[in-house]
């Protein structure tokens, strides 16, 4: 095995943030006790990576010092509330990581639609926020290896209000091997209000989350996972979790995780083909990947990668 | 000054139609458009609204129609400086408005207004631009009938600014207020600051130099197409300030005033009445080297 000596720093980082090309549009609605918003940022952006990094993390003389053994990797992908963030930093001992990322965010020139209507003979107002087509597709993997004094590794992957998220904290061995499937295709929203409150609102991003981890761990490991519901709650202002779950281990495991989250709502402007046509996830289907990505992931995760596409049910 | 009693009306007007809010905003990094609704409608009254949102080409429009109170502004930053913004206000529970806008905020700042409106107790209707140096361009009209008949029909505004150029242009084919105290009053005015950067407060803070023309008609006050429509344009840059209108109208009376200051010079202002049908042009304005105002041609 070569063997590489040195302090290792990796920093990766896609936030729209301070990107020119961005483009956003917000809108609330108020009524006199209650309200609601909506933010919503992108940009026309592809990013990929492959990296690979094999070596021993060990003290460096630097002008008559020594550093202390130390690596450290930083990586930050965000565009409209798609999220993929990993963090891990460790002290001497040998390391092991390979990393593969594809993103594509795209942001069509279709105008967004916002009508509001409210007939004659009731207090109801109903806005709906339509067409938004706005799609971002992010396709990643990291494998790690560690034997040393100390590691931390934290990831987190989110899709508009839904997450999963694993820390491995205070580690002398820890293996890992992780995939992740993220995609928005469109996103609609609703809101019903009178003058005087917000009586609903629901925001309808259709949207997959596929996450998949096997990790031998030796120290703490957390496990989180959120799937958040489309209704707010206007009282807490903010979306209660359909369904989440925190856990949390000390000691030595071998853990294995998989989870998907999917949310589809129809596009009234949509029919037929311009319904399925999208990018992310025909072209995600495990079928459709390259052989050297294929290769980097192993057969055992073609479910994850293999997402079907949605179709509508027929109603008889 | 007027313009300052007019703002206070102005903000006293929007704040009075109290109900759901809406607002919308785009950006595209360079340049930004926002539009604001106040709803405020009653269970009898409907509204019915479409907005176009295109974040990408920086455009943004909209169709509505509405019965009932209820207000509207839409404004815009260009991407090199400018902003402009245009909106109306509506009272009265029988009112039935329609209403488009576009707006537009690339290189420059744009937003247009296009209004219908009846049987209303008081319609109010203005445009507003500033550009980077602070100069400043308003107008409105303003239509109030007690008995509920206010009319403003083939209403149309825009407001238009670059870095250095701040315009307002707003016409009509016609209004109306058929009560003993009804009034239609048009204002426009324009200015040079003392101090530099985009104003949006619609006052003519630190004026420099200020040309204001304003006529109100009373008592059954009609505003017509015929012979002539009205017509009015307000603009400012670095040198200049000038507002203008041209309009045949009824008034019983027709009260006009026009007003001219250049910074450090004395002031010239004209008042007038007359009664009954007439057509009629003002202007004032101020230059690098001197100001002035018409006298109404009363035809």
């Amino acid at each position: 095995m070569k063997r590489v000596y040195l302090v290792i720093f990796l920093i990766i980082a896609v936030v729209l943030t301070s990107n020119a090309n961005a483009v956003f549009w917000s809108s609330s609605v108020k009524a006199n006790s209650s309200s609601w918003s909506i933010y919503r940022e992108s940009s026309n952006i592809s990013f990929n990576l492959s990296s690979s990094v094999e070596g021993k993390i060990s003290p460096v003389e630097s002008r008559g010092r020594i550093l202390s053994p130390y690596q450290s990797y930083y990586e930050e992908i965000r565009t409209n509330d798609v999220r993929l963030r990993q963090r891990t930093s460790s002290f001497e001992g040998s390391y092991k990581s390979t990393d593969e990322i594809m993103m594509q965010s795209v942001v069509y020139p279709d105008e967004i639609e916002i009508t509001v209507d409210k007939p004659a003979g009731t207090d109801l107002y109903t806005i709906e926020y339509k067409n938004e087509k706005w799609p971002v597709f992010i396709k990643a993997s990291r494998n790690l290896d560690y034997s040393g004094q100390q590691i931390n590794n934290r990831d987190f992957e989110g899709n508009n209000g839904d997450f999963v998220g694993a820390n491995f904290l205070y580690n002398r061995e820890l293996s890992k091997e992780q995939r992740s499937v993220i995609w928005l295709r469109r996103m609609n929203a609703t809101v019903l209000a009178t003058n005087e409150s917000i009586l609903l609102a629901e925001f309808k991003p259709t949207k997959y989350l596929g996450y998949e981890i096997k990790s031998n761990t030796t120290g703490i490991a957390d496990l989180s996972y959120r799937f958040r519901d489309s209704r707010y709650d206007v009282k807490h202002q903010n979306y209660p979790a359909l369904s989440e779950g925190e856990e949390r281990y000390y000691g030595t495991y071998g853990l294995k995780r998989r989870i998907e989250m999917k949310s589809v709502f129809e596009n009234s402007n949509e029919t037929g083909d311009e319904a399925e046509s999208w990018l992310p996830c025909c072209y995600a289907g495990w079928n459709d990947m390259m052989y050297f990505d294929k290769k980097g992931f192993g057969t055992g995760t073609k479910g994850v990668f293999g997402c079907t596409c949605y179709k509508r049910t027929t109603k008889s | 000054m007027r313009a300052y009693i007019l703002v206070l009306l102005l903000a006293f007007l929007i704040s009075a139609a109290n109900g759901l809010e809406v607002s919308v905003s785009q950006s595209n990094g360079a340049s930004g458009a926002s539009i604001a609704m106040n709803y405020g409608a009653l269970k009898d009254n409907f509204v019915d609204q479409d907005i176009k949102v295109s974040p990408v080409s920086g455009e943004m429009g909209n169709h509505m129609s509405f019965s009932g109170p209820g207000s509207r502004y839409a404004y815009a930053y260009g991407k090199y400086g400018g902003y402009a913004t245009s909106g109306f206000s509506i009272r009265g529970s029988k009112a039935y408005t329609s209403y488009d806008f576009s707006l537009s905020s690339n290189s420059y700042a744009s937003v247009s207004g296009w209004l219908n409106s009846q049987n209303a107790l008081e319609i109010n209707a203005y445009a507003y631009a500033s550009d980077n140096k602070g100069d400043q361009a308003y107008g409105k009209i303003n239509v109030y009938s007690p008995s509920n008949n206010a009319y403003l029909g083939g209403y149309s505004n825009n407001a238009y600014a670059t870095s250095t150029y701040a315009q307002v242009i707003q016409s009509a084919s016609s209004a109306s207020a058929n009560s003993p105290y009804g009034t239609i009053e048009t204002d426009l005015w324009s200015a040079n600051s003392r101090t530099t950067g985009i104003k949006t407060s619609m006052t003519p803070y630190n004026v420099k130099d200020f040309s204001e023309v304003y006529a109100k008609q009373s008592y059954k006050p009609v505003l017509s197409s015929y012979p002539y429509s009205w017509t009015a344009k307000a603009y400012a840059d670095s040198s200049n300030t000038y507002a203008q209108q041209g309009f045949y109208g009824y008034g019983s009376p027709i009260y006009t005033y026009e007003y001219a200051k250049k910074y450090g010079w004395s002031a010239l202002s004209r008042t007038q009445y007359n009664y009954g049908w007439h057509a009629l042009g003002q202007y004032a304005y101020t230059t690098t080297t001197g100001q002035g105002v018409s006298y109404p041609h009363w035809v």
